[in-house]
Order: structure tokens, then sequence, then C-alpha cells
């Protein structure tokens, strides 16, 4: 009642501040839901009324509104305003708030047949909603206390039997049911350990207790499920402070509808930008864009909440292709402005090290910024793209997924499938051809290097993981034991995927191949794999797609639905694995998260990105030059007032560390000296390794991948202090900042080159960039004022090479 | 430093000087505090169960100021470093007290506070008001759902007859047992215990005011006594014996902190040993009644528990998963039986003593000999949790019982199966066999009994033993495969009769019971 209270507070409190609306009735009211059908006698629904103003502006008016039953209606309003059947039939709701009114059609059904309360939708909804059955408590492991329950209440059979029949039923009392240990522990008549969790005579204690009184009725295979959840208003456009209730509606397998507000479970998922309560209210915190989940019963839905970072401002912009539509559409809604675009010696750099992870040398930054041509940062883009380099970097980035890893494939299978990769990115290979070379792949893993891919994984259950991360950015892993709150997917599917690989057997041979040791991947025509749970055999099934099967290798099947044009996973997760390693950060984070629940930034800009891809046939190289060529790609670095505060959308670009061997690469680059690995000629690129285990303690040190597991997450980004102190007081730094064949020993031997041109070129082989003048005028003093040139110079160098100019991409 | 030290001390004297007489004490001001809001986890009673309690007991002044099994939780003089008060006023929800709930108000933090400042004073405990007389619970039906038993012997073209009565839902039948000359059954459901003569099958006493479900019946050697166990979920543990021949109470044995889950008399009568969701095993000397020992050696609920044929020992069983053999002077472990991947629900100790089998969650039967660490064999059977397991006195038959809602029984010695026993539709929890091996009873969580003929697999009877409708009264029902009744007289109005769902009026035969309430 205290936060009722408080609720109506805090809107009156807005009408103060907001003097016009107040004075003004709402030009209209939107009324959530738009439709109320009450089905059963226990039915009740909560309304939300939206004050629509002159303005175009909308405002919560829930906790001042009335609302009434229309004469002959067969419903019953409630003190807290919710509408209860009391009769079959139809009616209406008459709803005002601020002098307006609005009607809603009601529609109740089933009021008078005997309520009889269910354990699948009543009971275990209630279970969830009060953290019983959460990891912490009764749905750990082995549970707590001697009560086990299924994480999360996903399964309701051995709930019911845990609560019912296990310990000699001691935890039911049906024929006296406030008796019953399941009333007494949470209510704290007896210890629980687990605390207090549920009030005496409240609604859920009533259910739990009705049911009891019932006679503890079993969950029937014929309950209807719940098969989606709706979350109303779905977008709102507030402003901080402001607050907006939520309804949350079930929609049944038998096609009823149910409000489950109160079962609910809400969070936000920026609690920086909006809060929600347990109840459902949202409040807004600050500028930015947010949404509110709503999980009820292992569904979940979305509302969006956009809190624009000012009024909208007009800003110049011709949008280059789609995604610049996109972005921009996104930043007029969000009253966000874009930096300017960025200089072309930045552009340069930017470009070169997201595609081919090489920094520009002095020559290729001179002759950019002398080019005349309006074209020249598009032809760029098109003439970095058919570098060699970059087949080593994409390989590279590659390789870490696919964990190509000579420890785990042994050395020929390693090359093997490094080489695979090199020649696909030479040969600009078709995303879907690749994906296809690999799940259906067979043979020797020395001479076939897809074949490695059932290697790296090779049970069933790794290979159904590893394939749905790396193709579709599903994290599936949770789903091998029980149903994810936050996904879509229970072991079912988990094993309908698992499938798919069920016939993959590998040969053996110590004499066989170069070396021995080959081994033959090879699909057999039999073998299959169970649920374990319910100990059936699972058919092979894609995620969210009727079973699919090939009678000659299910994993053709498998190929197809991932290759597909109209595959919902595919070609987004490429596209968003894209655009997260050219921006900084993906339109959904993290870049191999996709669900349901964690939606992305901008989905029209995804949706776009996705579509171009699939229209390109899957080409990756097309999907870079749509990016590369964007404005959005091109803007600076350097927040405007308009912008500081967001970091979502794209509207400045975004910093980033340069990635171990981009970096590494980059120092020896700069300072004209070569890295020796072992086997591998002196001078070999750190980018062209072809996997990570090759000793660098300056490339472990800056977050080079183990290659364990496939997960983007593997490879360090950020920035540490072990780093910091590696560049500043490690050898290999200083090491090549004095060496004598280095570019500094070089440089200060040619007696042509006087301070001022020596600090200038620093500058062009560390920053890519012509110096500014008082730059090299600081720098100048800097040299002249030390014990000799040399010692000046060194210093200079080392300073720029520590900056952060140097280590990251801007 | 100094200087602010004095001060506060000064202060602090001159506050408790302005109201001495107000200085909160433990038994007027503190207890009342902690009864209602602490005392439910913190007791003497949960110490041992350290998830619940955290070690700690605020049920007594003493218990309060020595603390949890770490520290003081009262530094006298100084709230401000006594953890009590810190868990008062904590922030973080997860560590406050009391747990997942409302904090304490704020005048009770602070008079907590100011008793903790004034040096923690006990006070004068407050003169114990006299027990009330205990007042036995009689259990009352308060609702009247159907409940519906199919008769075994379906008539020939016409259907099964079926059996419905308005009083359920009935209490889980959790015990049965016969005695030593078989003419008694004693069926054990919560608060009630029903002796059921055998073959009349009429009830000839009951006794109702068993606290909590009766989980656990058994007739001593000499068949002079009868032990019942139980108590109330989660708080008590209770064994009662009484005098097998008139029903009177002769001791009731208290001290389990949980409900006791199976009582076992040794060989030679002299010493009881109980079992209990508390975890412990609690051994008691019959000749005055006294606890003589306890072992705590189980980590989760003991399930079961038997003596071998020698006396020296007992074998127990429990939900973490071991079984163990413990002397019975010591109370010490003599062995650990660890192979049971799941709760270990039941076993059964062969009359020769040197083989036993358990069972449990996992349905298999595992036969162990004494001295083996891994068991002999492992016999499926049973597609649910085990929940009893029992043997004839022969040794030659025995009877299983699961939550797969089946009856088994098998031959004692090859443990194969001799034929099904048909009837049950819900959970069976306990089952009993005559001391003849002629009879088996059983009944489960839709508090049905049935007696079945061990040779011929048939139903001998149904028996029905519902919470009285009216007080004072206890009500029953038999019925015989054949259609007839015997029932109380508040009963036998219920009794309605349905073919292939249809009500019919008149056609089994009603015997009618002559109208006398059983003893009590």
């Amino acid at each position: 009642m205290r936060k009722r209270t408080l609720l109506a507070a805090i809107v009156v409190g807005l009408i103060v501040t907001r003097p016009l609306l107040a004075a003004n009735s709402p030009k209209s009211l939107e009324v959530w839901p738009a439709k109320i059908a009450l089905n059963g006698p226990a039915a009740s629904q909560r309304i939300l009324v939206i004050g629509v103003f002159a303005d175009g502006s909308k405002q919560d008016l829930t906790a001042t509104s009335q609302i009434k039953a229309a004469p002959e209606s067969p419903v019953a309003i409630d003190k807290l305003q919710r509408v209860h059947p009391r009769a079959d039939g139809k009616g209406e709701l008459i709803v005002s708030a601020m002098g307006t009114t609005a009607k809603v059609p009601v529609e109740v059904a089933k009021s008078t047949t005997p309520r009889v309360v269910s354990f699948r939708n009543e009971v275990q909804p209630i279970l969830t909603k009060l953290g019983c059955n959460m990891g912490a408590c009764h749905g750990s492991q082995h549970g707590k206390g001697g009560f086990k329950l299924s994480l999360l209440g996903f399964e309701p059979d051995p709930d019911y039997t845990a609560i019912v029949k296990s310990a000699r039923g001691r935890r039911v009392t049906p024929f006296a049911p406030t008796e019953s240990l399941l009333l007494l522990k949470p209510t704290l008549a007896v210890a629980h350990a687990g605390g207090k969790r549920l009030i005496p005579d409240s609604a859920e204690y009533e259910v739990l207790r009705l049911w009891l009184e019932q006679g503890a009725t079993t969950p029937l295979a014929t309950d209807p499920t719940v098969t989606g959840v709706r979350i109303e208003p779905p977008a709102r456009v507030l402003r901080p402070g402001e607050t907006q209730q939520y309804i949350v509606t079930a929609i049944l397998s038998d096609g009823t509808l149910q409000d489950v507000t109160d079962q609910a479970r809400f969070d936000s998922l920026n609690e920086g930008v909006a809060t929600v309560s347990k109840l459902g209210a949202t409040k807004v915190e600050r500028q930015g864009e947010t949404n509110i989940m709503a999980r009820y019963q292992g569904q979940a839905a979305l509302a969006r909440v956009t809190v624009p970072f000012s009024a909208t401002k007009a800003f110049a912009w011709k949008p280059a292709n789609i995604l610049d539509e996109k972005a921009a559409a996104k930043w007029r809604e969000l009253g966000l402005v874009p930096s300017p675009t960025c200089t072309d010696a930045e552009f340069l750099r930017r470009v070169m090290l997201d595609t081919i992870g090489t920094i520009p040398t002095a020559d290729e930054v001179e002759a950019f910024l002398a080019d005349k041509d309006p074209q020249k940062r598009e032809k760029l883009v098109d003439r970095v793209l058919d570098r060699p380099e970059y087949v080593d970097y994409w390989t590279l980035k590659w390789g870490d997924l696919l964990r190509v890893n000579s420890e785990t494939l042994g050395t020929q299978g390693m090359l093997a499938l490094n080489l695979w990769l090199r020649d696909s990115f030479r040969s600009n290979k078709h995303f879907d051809a690749m994906i296809d070379e690999l799940v259906t792949a067979q043979g020797s893993i020395f001479t076939s290097g897809p074949a490695n891919y059932f290697r790296v994984a090779s049970n069933p259950e790794d290979l159904a993981e590893t394939t749905a991360q790396l193709f579709m950015g599903v994290r599936l892993q949770c789903a091998k034991c029980h149903h994810h709150p936050f996904e879509a997917y229970g072991q079912d599917d988990y094993y309908g995927l698992a499938a798919y690989f069920a016939r993959i057997r590998t040969k053996n041979s110590d004499e066989f191949g170069l070396f021995g040791q080959e081994r033959v991947i090879y699909v057999t025509s039999s073998g299959e794999i169970n649920q374990p749970r319910t100990g059936k055999r699972a058919t092979p099934r894609p995620l969210n797609a009727p079973p699919a099967d090939d009678p000659v290798d299910r994993r053709r099947a498998l190929s197809r639905w991932l290759t597909t044009a109209d595959n919902p996973w595919t070609a987004r997760n490429v596209v968003n694995r894209y655009w997260g390693y050219l921006m900084g950060i993906g339109l959904v984070n993290p870049i191999d998260d996709l669900r349901a629940t964690n939606p992305p930034s901008n989905p029209e800009l995804l949706d776009a990105l996705a579509q171009e891809f699939i229209k390109s046939k899957y080409d990756l190289k097309s999907l870079l030059r749509l990016i590369l060529k964007s404005n959005v790609y091109a803007l600076s670095a350097l927040p405007t007032p308009d912008n500081r505060l967001d970091s979502t959308f794209f509207t400045h670009y975004r910093v980033k560390r340069l990635s171990a061997e981009a970096l590494l690469d980059a120092v020896n680059s700069a300072t004209g000296t070569t890295e020796k690995f072992a086997l591998r000629p002196e001078g070999t690129r750190s980018i062209s390794l072809p996997d990570t285990t090759f000793k660098s303690y300056f490339l472990d040190t800056f977050g080079r991948p183990v290659r364990a597991i496939a997960c983007e997450c593997e490879r360090g980004v950020d920035p540490n202090l072990s780093q910091a102190l590696h560049l500043m007081n490690g050898d290999v730094v200083q090491r090549k900042v004095t060496a004598t064949d280095g570019r500094l020993a070089t440089l200060l031997k040619d007696k042509s080159i006087n301070d001022s041109a020596l600090v200038k070129k620093l500058y062009v082989i560390v920053f890519n960039r012509p110096a500014e003048p008082h730059e090299v005028e600081t720098a100048v003093k800097l040299i002249a004022e030390a014990p000799n040139r040399t010692t000046g110079a060194q210093d200079l160098f080392w300073a720029l090479l520590n900056s952060k100019e140097f280590l990251f991409n801007h | 430093m100094f200087r602010l030290e004095f001060c506060l001390i000064g202060c602090l004297a001159l506050s408790v000087q302005a109201s001495a007489a107000d200085v909160p004490t433990y038994e007027r001001d503190i207890k009342p505090i902690f009864t209602k809001r602490c005392v439910v986890c913190h007791q003497a009673k949960e110490l041992r169960n350290d998830e619940t309690s955290g070690g700690l007991a605020l049920d007594s002044f003493d218990a309060a100021i020595k603390g949890s099994r770490k520290h003081a939780i009262v530094v006298s003089g100084k709230s401000s470093q006594s953890p009590l008060f810190a868990r008062l006023i904590e922030q973080d929800e997860d560590l406050r007290m009391p747990l997942s709930d409302s904090p304490l108000k704020p005048e009770q933090r602070d008079l907590i506070k100011r008793w903790i400042d004034a040096g923690s004073p006990r006070g004068v405990p407050e003169s114990k008001p006299t027990a009330a007389a205990e007042t036995k619970s009689i259990r009352k039906i308060s609702r009247t759902l159907d409940v519906a038993v199919s008769l075994p012997a379906p008539l020939p073209k016409i259907g099964t007859p079926e059996l419905q009565l308005k009083v359920g839902p009935l209490p889980a039948t959790t015990s049965l047992a016969f005695t030593n000359d078989g003419k008694q059954l004693a069926v054990g459901t919560d608060g009630l215990i029903t002796f059921w003569d055998v073959p009349a099958w009429t009830v000839s006493r009951v006794i109702d005011d068993f606290p909590g479900p009766v989980q656990s019946l058994t007739y001593s050697p000499d068949g002079k006594l009868l032990a019942a166990a139980g108590g109330l979920p989660a708080r008590s543990g209770v064994v009662r014996i009484y005098d097998a021949a008139n029903g009177r109470q002769l001791a009731e044995l208290s001290g389990h902190g949980d409900v006791v889950s199976r009582v076992a008399f040794s060989p030679d009568g002299k010493q009881l040993a109980s079992a209990s969701f508390d975890t412990t095993i609690r051994f008691w000397n019959l000749a005055d009644y006294t606890a003589i020992g306890t072992f705590k050696g189980h980590s989760d609920f003991v399930y079961d528990v038997a003596y071998l044929p020698d006396g020296k020992s007992v074998l127990s069983s429990s939900k973490d998963r071991t079984i163990k053999r413990i002397d019975t002077k010591s109370f010490k472990e003599l062995m650990n039986y660890g192979e049971h991947n799941d709760d270990v629900l039941a076993l059964a100790v062969r009359p020769n003593g040197k083989e036993f089998l358990s069972t449990g969650n996992e349905p298999q039967l595992h036969l162990w000999t004494l001295e083996a660490d891994k068991s002999t064999r492992k016999n499926a059977g049973h597609s649910g949790p085990v929940n009893q397991l029992c043997f004839s006195r022969d040794g030659k038959r025995l009877v299983s019982v699961s939550g797969d809602k089946t009856v088994r029984l098998l031959d004692g010695t090859s443990l194969n199966p001799l034929r099904p026993l048909p009837g049950p539709t819900d959970w069976q929890y306990a089952a009993a066999i005559s001391p003849d091996a002629k009879r088996i009873a059983a009944g489960g969580a839709d508090g049905v009994v049935r007696v079945w003929d061990a040779e011929t697999a048939k139903v001998e009877v149904i028996l029905l033993q519902p919470p009285a409708l009216k007080p004072k009264t206890s009500d029953w029902l038999a019925a015989l495969p054949d259609g007839t009744l015997h029932a109380s007289p508040d009963l036998q109005r219920l009794v309605r009769w349905q073919i292939n769902g249809k009500e019919v009026a008149s056609l089994p035969v009603i015997k009618p019971e002559p109208a006398k309430n059983p003893k009590k």
C-alpha cells in the first residue's frame, strides 16, 4: 500500500513539473490490454492507462485512473482496480483519467467452471517467483535440507514428486493443508534456513493452500503449457525520473491468455538506464536505451525503454549506404548527434589495423595524405582487402574461433586446418561454403583441413555446443543439464542438435600417413544419442525448427539448414561479429551471444546488415566493404558534447587496444626490427603464425588466447598493468628502440636529418600522422636537453611507443 | 584518541545513570524480541543444523551470551563491536537478520543496542506459567473430497464396482504391523493407529492422539510391547511404547529433533533403536526407558534401521547414500557400505543374519554379505523409489513397496518375483507380512490399505481409516472383494457405488455393523 501511494506521489510530482499537461486533459487514453479476455473463475486482469497528450507526449496515468464496469458487463472491479469475472458474457470497461475516458471491450468465459489449482501453471510459478528453486536454494544440484527441486522449475513431474511423495510425504498434509511443511517453512512458522519467503494469507499462500486442500493434484500431460509471454506496453519513450508500470500476459497452449504480472520476474537489461521493481514498475535513471525483461515459465519477453539524450537536434548526414541510414535513424530517436568524420590519417591507420592488422608505413601515410582523389577512401578499402595480409589476419581471427592448435590437433592437423583457412580467405570463399565444408567434413585429418573440426570437439555434445556457438552465436552449454532462464532452449533442443553428430567415427592408424598417427573422420549409418533425463532417443532437430534428417549423412541436413537464406542465426551471427571486430562492440554484446533476451542496440541496423550479407551470398569481403565504406565507420573517435554520454549507438568511433599480434607487428614495423619464432624464418609476422603455441611472452601478456574454448571472450582485449609495465620496463621495447640496425639508429646515422626532421619522421612512423608544430617544438627541445642526441632521440621514440595513440586503434 | 574514548565512556555513564531504572534486560526486554523474530531458526534444538542456526541459539540467556561456535555475538558494553547488532543493521540484504524478512523495528534495534551497551544484563527470568494440560489432537476431517477405490473383482459383463466416499483426501498410510500372533493388523496414519481384527476386519481399538504421522510400528519380540514412532516434520520426533494387550501408553521417548522414520527392537527385547530424519540414531534402554546412546555418523535423513539377529549391531540406511553398521554397546560405526548413488530408503536383514538387502531411490535390490564392502548382487525390479522391504519370519518371502505404485512379492532366497499383487494406484510407503507369511498388507500415499493372500495374490480386504468425521468418534471401513462392507456408522451412510461412472443404488450387499464404537 505504501508503494502504491509512493507511485501516486511520483506521478503527481511529474504533473506538477509539467504544468501544461496538468492543465490539459490527455487527448486520448491508451489502455493495455486493448481487449480483455477473462478465462475461468480465478482469472483477473490488471489495466494500464497511458495518457496521450496533444503534443504527442505520453504519460503513465494508471495510478490516477478509475476503472468501472459498464452496466450489464459481466465483470467486477476490485479495490486494486483489477478486473474479475462475474458471469460469462461480453461487456465493456469505462476507463477514465484526468477527465478523458476510453472504453475497453471485455469478454468472460468459463466463469462458473469449478476452479482446480494447477500444479504446473499455478503452484510451480509461485515457487519460482518466491525463489524456492533458485540455484542457491532447493534448485541446487543436491537440493537443500534434503529437499530438491528442478532448477527454476522447468520440470513439474520430479518437483511434484519431491513435494508430495518423497520422504514419505513429510512435506504436505492435504487433509489439513495449513499443517503442511510446504506452508510452515517458508512462512517461518518452522525454522527455515532460506528465511521468510511467503507471507501467510497472501495471494501466493492462498493458491498453495487451495492446491493442497484440493488434494494436491498432479501435473497432467494435458495441462495447457505456456507458449509465450507478452509484456506491455512494448515500447515507451520516457524521461529521467519517469515511471511506467508493466503488465505481463501468458499465452497458453489452449489459446487462452492469463495475466501473470504478479508471478513474472522482471529484470532491466541495463540498470543504469532504468530499474524495475519486483512488481513490474520501472523507473528511469538516465539517458540511453534498455529493455525490461519479463520471464515466466521458461518464456521471456522484452519491452523497450528509450530515454532520449536531448531534444532532437538537426545534423548534416549524407548516408553512404543503408547502414548509415539505420544508424542515423536511431540517433534521431535518441536525440544524439554523431561526431564529425575522422582525418585521412586516422582513416588510413584505422582501416589497415581493422582489416589487415598492420599499421601503415611512413610512405603509405604520405602517399595517402597527398592523394587528391575524392574517392581515395573507398579505393583504399578495396586496395587493402586485396593485400596478402588480409589472409594472415582473418586466418588468425578464425583460427581463434575454430581453435586451431597443434596441441589438440597435432602439427599436421593444425597445419591442414590453418591452410584450409588461408586458402578460404585467399579465394574469398563465401561463408556458407565454409560452414558446409566444416560441418560435413570427412577424411584424413592430414589432408582435409575441415576434418579437424571433428577433432577439436569430438563428441556429439561438444560438437553441438561448438556448432551452435560458432555459427549461430547461441550458447547452448546450460541446456545440457537444465533450461536456462534467459534462454529458450532445454535438454530436448540440446540433444536434438547433438543427434546430428551421433554418427561420426574416427579411424586411428599408427602406420598410416606421412608420420604415422593419421586419423580418418568418417560417418556410419547408425548411432544415436539419448536425452539423459527422459532416456528417449533424440531426433535430429535444429534449434527452433522442425526435425530435419538426411539419408546419407545427417550433417548435410544441418548444413542445409544453417545456410538457407531464412536461417535466423547464421547471417546475424556473422555480421554482428564483424561489426563488433570493426566497431569495437557488437550490435549485440557479447558479440557471440545472440538470444531473444539479449536484444541488439539497433535491431534495424542488424537486420539490414544481415540482409545485405545474405544478398551478397555470404561474401565476407563485401560485408567488410559495406561497413568500411559507411560513414558511421569513418566517424572521429572524439566525442562531442552532444554524444559524450553515448557508448552504445556508434555516434563516435570506439577506441580499442591493438590485438597482441597486431601490436607486436606494429612495434616491429615502427622500430624497423623483426621477430624470430621457433621453426619460422626471421621476420615472420605474428599475425601469420598458424597457431598460438609459438613462445612469446609479449603475445601472451597482450591477451593471445590458448584457443581452448570457442568463445570470443578467450582473447584478452582489456589493457592491464602487466602490459603497461612490459612496454615501459620490459626489455623488448628497450631492445628494439636501441637496436643498432633499427629504425632509429639508421635515422640517426643519416646526417641530412636534423632534429626537427627526425621528430617529424618518428611521428609519422609511430602515430602514422604528421606531427603538429607544437609537438615538434616540444620534442626538439627534449632531444636538445638530453645528455646526447642519441639518448634524447631514444627517449622520445620510447615515449611515443608507450603512448595511447600508438597502442590504440582510434 | 584517548580523549574521545574518555568522552564516550563519560557520556555512556551519564546516559546509563539517567535511565538506570530503564536498563533493558534479556529476560524482560530482549527475549521477547528474539522469541518473535529470531528463535525460529536460532534455537538450541537447531544448533546441530548449521545451515539454519549458524550454530547460534538465542532462546536462552546463556546461549545468547555464549554466541556462535566461532565467536561471541555480544561484546558487553560495546554494541558497535557486537556482531549481533552489526547483523541487525547490515545494509546487505543477504546478510541482514532476520534473513529474507523485514528488519527489526528501529525501536527494537535501539533496545538491543542499549541492552548491549548497558553490559547485556540478564534480569530476572519470568516465572513460567504452568504448562497447560496437553490437549489430545483428535484429527478431524475438514473437507470431503471423493475417495474412490476400485474393487479387485470386476463383475462379469457389468464392470468394476467403484466405492466412493466423500471423506478425502485421506492421510497417507505410513506404517503397518501384524501382531506376533497374526490376529491383529495395526495401521499407522497421521495422528492415528487403527487396530484391525484379523480376519474379521473390524476395528477393535484406535489410538488417536499420536503427534503427527506414525512412520513406524513394530511389536517387541515377545509381543508384549508395541513401539510407534513418528513426529512433526522438521520439529520433533517421538517414540511411544504401548502395552500391546490394552493399548495403554507406557512411555514416550523424546529427544529427536525431527520425525522418527523407523524403530527396531533388539532380538532380546531389551533395547530399542530409533532412526530419525534428524540424521541421528538413538538407542534406548527398555528397562527404564532411558536414552543410552546416540549415533551421529550419518549426514542426512536416516530412513531405516534393523538389528542383526545376534543383537550386537544394527544396520542403518540414509539419504546420505550410505548404509552403516553400528555397535549396539559402544554406538560406534563398525562398517560403512557406500555403493548407492542415491538415497538408501530401506533395508532388510535376512533371518540368517549373514546377508542383508538395501534399496532406495535407485530401485535395484543390493544384496550384501556383512563383511563385504561391495554388494554381491543387484536385482532390478521396481521402476520407482522403494520405500520399505520386509522379510517373512522364515526369510522365504520378501515384500517391497515402491513409488512406482506397485507391491512386489519375491522369493526370499532367490529374490525372483513370485507374483504381482494387484490394486495400488498411488505411491506405496509401508508393508507388513503376517507371522505365518500368508498375508501381506501394504499402503501408501492415498491412505488405502490392501491385504492380499500371499498364495493366490488375491485381495482379501481393502481398509480405510479416515480421520473422524465427528469429534470423539473413529471412522473406518473394510471392503471385501465380494462387495461386503464393514464400516463405522458414519461412514456407512456415505458409501456410494459406481459402475462405469454411473451410480448404482443397491448392487453390493452392505453388511450393517452393530453400532458400537471401538475402545480407545
